[in-house]
Order: structure tokens, then C-alpha cells, then sequence
């Protein structure tokens, strides 16, 4: 017995070494690369062009993010980031949680087409179908504007949203609405009444993730914004990078200045995003 | 043929629907449509109209010395599958799916079962591994690419450090290693998904079915083999499928890291359209390429629908 006992706890302490080593592995190769954008950011001019490298700043100092603050256009960028990406979710939003609940719960013809139509096209690589979006609206006259682009996010943020919004709905008791129904309201009412508010959190999470998506959407951006002031944040911080030399710097300064607003949502939103995530993708 | 009594259940409500008055029918109709009609008009607008349009243009030969676009049918194709760039694009591409794709599955899976083991600041440890994750594509690309630079990255450094010489590799300058590189970048920044979508799937094994084997006296190894992975499966062949479909389209990380350079050995379907497209202004041979990436896809995308469909006996 006591031998048992003993080689399964020292079994056990093997175990636990593999796992601990297993997780400090995959921490270090998460965080090395973030290491540097860190440490990069925070050095100053001469420190970063310096040998040896060196992991840590040895003067911390942030002009590198004053410098990038200074930069009249990256404002600009911000400004326009936020505009696109907060008018692009309140649009999807809108459109896809109407089809979201029309595809979940009412029946007509072509649902279950249409429904495959839209699952199928958030699966379209997007430099594929850039051509003709961009001769689409070229022929509109929408090219370097704001509408223009944001017609372009729709393209891949409504079905996103519908995939979403259709998981959480799911999880939506379907009685409420019944009941409210035989109460004498109409499918609208029940579904502005009963349906909406059940599904806040799940509306907060699917606005979330689409602004998320848009924030850091680049190839869109870069084709149908051709004036610099039109650009957004990705495309925007391009700028930094040179020819023949990049001021990594303000470059990793401005990366992180266009991380964290997406970080914070991030933190906030999470449990909800990843139960829809799941929900959406895997669950059985 | 698991599914068919519920699709027995289905067909019966089909039927009683069909009873139904046609006016109510018809009421029926219209506000489905009404509801999901912005949507499909949309859809209909921004991806069925494109893709009939791309395989229009793909059937044309057109460059910037020909003003005339001239219809030349399935030619194009047959010329496409003849040049060397374009099998090379090709062969890239499913390299680059398989590679990453099965990647991200080999360390989501491994660090999905690190973290379903309870320990102190788990939370912590899950916070930071999610983070490449939530990094805007581009901004991940640069740090790679920083990360990467043969006088400054700290990859070099580390490397000297260790004792392995002066090192001053050039990680994204020689065909092969480049793409060894921009692999194992894509890998960081997206692995985080599959780890979420896995640790998922490990909490919803039933705790039951691991303690009944530890009382047959099965090892760490035999439970993950014949309880962990076959109570997964269906995750995985998900997760598998979403994530190869996302990786094959993946534009930004390529881009900014490479452009599909050195000497084109990096390019991907969808950086070589875009260059087709938007450097060359070669419209024909792009849409080539991409009618050639929608078919690609669509082998995926079916697979994944089908799946999906099954699961809600749609």
C-alpha cells in the first residue's frame, strides 16, 4: 500500500513538472514577441538602434507616444477608425439581429437557402470578391468615402452578426414570445419586447465583436480609401514604416495606442463573446 | 441516421403547415422576409453579384496593353495552370493552410489541456495566452516582423545569447525560411481561438467518465486517448474546418511581413490577387485566381454548413 501510495505521488510531481514546463513554453513564445513590442516602444531614439539589443529599456521614456500623438494624422486615423467602426456595428447590428431571429424562428420559403447563403458568404476570402466591390463602387462614385466603406464592412459583418446572433438566440426561451403572441401581439412587437431585451447581452457581445472587426480591418480600407485623410488606424500606421528605414518606435507606440481600445473591449465583453463564439461554432 | 426521427418530427410539421390557410401562409412568408430581407438583399448585393461578376471577368484577357478586354472563355485557365508563379501560388497556399491550420490545432489543443488543470493565477496565464488573439492582424505582422530583423529582433539576440554564435539571420529575407516564419507567426496569432473553442469542449466531458477509468486503472495517456479525444472529436473536425477556411483567405499577416516576397516565395491566393489586382491591374488573371480560391474554399465551406445544418436538423 504505502509504495503505491508513494510512486503515485511521485508520479504525480512528474506530471506536474511536464505541465508547468508545457505552460511556461507557450507563455514565452506568447509573450517574447510582445516583449519587444513593449520594450521598443518605450526606448528612446539612440537606445533603440543600439548594440547590443538589449530585452529592457535601459531610460524608459515615452516619446515614442508623444511622437505618435504629435503626428497630426494619426489623429486623424483614430478619428476615423472609431467613426467607421462604430457606425459599421450599429448597422449590422440592426440588419443582422432582424435576420438573425427571422432565420430562428419564423418559416418562409428559402430559408434554409438564404441562411446557407449567408453562412457561405462570411467563409469568402475577401481579397477574392475585392475586385468587383471595388469596380461596383468605383462605378457609384463611392470610392475614398466613408459610405463606400462602410457598404464594403457590411459584406463581411452581417454575416458574422447573423452567425452570432443566431447562437444566442437559441438559448432564448422560446415560450416568452409565444405567450406574448397569444397575448395579441404582433410577431414585431413580440420581437421588439420579449426578444430584444432577452438578448442584450448577446447584442452587446455580437456590437463588440463587429466593432472589433472593423477596427483592424485592413484590405478594405487599403483599396477604397485612397486619400491619406480618409485612411484608417491599420492602414494609417503604415506611415511609420519607411522605405529603407522604419522608426520602430513610433511604429510599436502606435501599435499599442491601436491595441488597447480593442483590449479593453476585449476584457469587458469576454465571457459573453466566447459562450456565442463556442456556441456558433462547435457546440453540438 | 441518427437524425432521421427528428426529421420525421420535421417533415410532420412541414405537413401540418402545409394544412394551413394560404392567407396565413402567405402572412407567414412575408414577414420572414420582412425580417430577413435587408440581410439577403444585402448578401445578395455585396457576394452572390461579386462572384458572378469575378467569374465573368475571369472568362476575359485582359493587361494594361490591351484596352479591349477580349473574351477568350476557359482559355485563361488553361494558361493559368502553365505558369510556373501561379502552381507555385497554388502549392504555397495549401502549404500554408495545412501547416497553419494543423498547427494551431496541435498547440490549441496542448495549451486547452494545460489550462483545464486548476492552478494558482490560471486566470492570468489564460488572459495573456488570448491576447495575440485580439491584436489587430497588421499590428501582430509588424511585431513579427520587428521581432524578426536581422540586426534588431529580438529572435537574433536571444539566439547569440544562447550561445549559438553571432547570429544575424535574415528570418524573412531567404525563400523557405520566410515562409517557415510568417508560418509560425500566423500560428501565434491565431492558435488562441482553437484553444478557446477546445478548453470549451474539455469542461463539458463529464467528470464521471474520468473516474470511472481511473478506477479501471487507465494512465494519463490512455484517458485522453480513449475519453478526451473521442468526447472532442466533433470540436476539433469544427474548430479544423473554420480555422483552415480562415487561414487560406488570411491577407494582412503576409502582407505586411513579406509583401510575398523574397522572389514571390511567400505569396498566398490572396496577396498574389491583390497584387494581380491592384499592382499589375491584370482584373482577368485575378479573378482567375480568385474563382480558382472560391472553389478551394467552398470544399471547406460546404463540409462546415453540412455540419452545421445536421446539428440544428434544419
Amino acid at each position: 500500500m504505502i509504495t503505491r501510495r508513494h510512486v503515485r505521488a511521485r508520479e504525480s510531481l512528474a506530471l506536474k513538472l511536464l505541465w508547468g514546463s508545457a505552460l511556461i513554453a507557450i507563455l514565452c513564445f506568447i509573450l517574447f514577441p510582445i516583449t519587444q513590442m513593449l520594450s521598443t516602444a518605450f526606448k528612446g531614439q539612440t537606445e533603440q538602434f543600439s548594440f547590443p539589443v538589449s530585452f529592457l529599456p535601459k531610460q524608459w521614456t515615452f516619446i515614442n507616444f508623444e511622437q505618435a500623438l504629435q503626428y497630426k494624422a494619426f489623429l486623424r486615423y483614430f478619428l476615423n477608425s472609431l467613426a467607421m467602426s462604430s457606425v459599421t456595428t450599429v448597422a449590422a447590428v440592426i440588419i443582422s439581429l432582424l435576420g438573425a431571429y427571422g432565420f430562428t424562428r419564423l418559416q418562409f420559403p428559402g430559408r434554409k437557402f438564404f441562411l446557407a447563403m449567408i453562412i457561405f458568404s462570411q467563409m469568402f476570402c475577401l481579397a477574392a470578391i475585392i475586385i468587383p466591390i471595388y469596380r461596383i463602387l468605383a462605378a457609384l462614385h463611392l470610392i475614398d468615402s466613408y459610405l463606400g466603406l462602410l457598404v464594403a464592412y457590411l459584406t463581411f459583418s452581417v454575416p458574422i452578426g447573423v452567425w452570432l446572433l443566431r447562437s444566442f438566440l437559441m438559448s432564448v426561451p422560446v415560450e416568452l414570445e409565444e405567450a406574448a403572441l397569444v397575448e395579441g401581439a404582433t410577431k414585431f412587437e413580440a420581437f421588439r419586447k420579449v426578444v430584444v431585451p432577452l438578448l442584450k447581452p448577446g447584442i452587446g457581445a455580437t456590437g463588440a465583436y463587429v466593432f472589433f472587426l472593423t477596427w483592424q480591418e485592413f484590405l478594405f480600407s487599403l483599396v477604397i480609401m485612397t486619400g491619406k485623410e480618409h485612411r484608417t488606424l491599420p492602414v494609417g500606421i503604415m506611415d511609420f514604416v519607411g522605405q529603407y528605414e522604419t522608426n520602430w518606435g513610433n511604429l510599436m507606440a502606435s501599435s499599442i495606442l491601436v491595441v488597447l481600445p480593442v483590449l479593453v473591449i476585449f476584457v469587458f465583453i469576454q465571457r459573453q463573446l466566447i459562450a456565442g463564439l463556442v456556441e456558433g461554432a462547435v457546440k453540438e | 441516421m441518427i437524425a432521421a426521427p427528428a426529421g420525421g418530427d420535421a417533415s410532420a410539421a412541414a405537413k401540418r403547415a402545409r394544412r394551413r390557410p394560404f392567407r396565413q401562409r402567405l402572412a407567414n412568408a412575408l414577414t420572414g422576409y420582412a425580417f430577413t430581407g435587408p440581410a439577403i438583399i444585402l448578401m445578395f448585393l455585396l457576394v452572390v453579384i461579386p462572384v458572378g461578376y469575378t467569374i465573368y471577368l475571369s472568362l476575359f484577357d485582359t493587361s494594361l496593353t490591351k484596352p479591349v478586354p477580349l473574351f477568350f472563355g476557359l482559355k485563361g485557365f488553361q494558361k493559368l495552370f502553365k505558369t510556373p508563379i501561379a502552381l507555385m501560388v497554388i502549392r504555397n497556399s495549401l502549404l500554408w493552410t495545412v501547416l497553419v491550420a494543423f498547427f494551431q490545432f496541435a498547440l490549441g489543443l496542448a495549451t486547452a489541456l494545460v489550462l483545464n488543470r486548476t492552478f494558482r493565477f490560471r486566470w492570468l496565464a489564460r488572459s495573456l495566452i488570448i491576447i495575440p488573439w485580439v491584436i489587430p492582424g497588421v499590428v501582430a505582422g509588424m511585431v513579427w516582423r520587428l521581432f524578426y530583423d536581422a540586426q534588431f529582433g529580438f529572435l537574433n539576440s536571444a539566439l547569440t545569447r544562447l550561445g549559438f554564435g553571432n547570429l544575424h539571420i535574415d528570418w524573412l529575407g531567404l525563400p523557405g525560411l520566410a515562409m517557415a516564419s510568417v508560418v509560425v507567426a500566423a500560428i501565434w496569432k491565431g492558435f488562441g481561438f482553437s484553444m478557446l473553442m477546445y478548453l470549451a469542449a474539455l469542461q463539458g466531458v463529464p467528470k464521471s467518465l474520468y473516474e470511472s477509468a481511473e478506477i479501471d486503472g487507465a494512465g494519463t495517456l490512455q484517458r485522453f486517448l480513449y475519453i478526451t479525444l473521442p468526447s472532442i472529436a466533433s470540436v476539433i473536425r469544427t474548430t479544423l474546418l473554420l480555422t483552415s477556411i480562415w487561414t487560406f483567405n488570411y491577407f494582412e499577416i503576409i502582407y505586411v511581413m513579406t509583401g510575398g516576397g523574397p522572389i514571390r516565395s511567400t505569396h498566398i491566393a490572396p496577396t498574389y490577387i491583390y497584387e494581380l489586382a491592384f499592382t499589375n491591374f491584370n482584373f482577368g488573371n485575378a479573378s482567375r485566381f480568385a474563382v480558382l480560391s472560391f472553389l478551394l474554399v467552398s470544399v471547406l465551406s460546404i463540409q462546415y454548413i453540412r455540419i452545421i445544418f445536421k446539428r440544428e436538423k434544419l
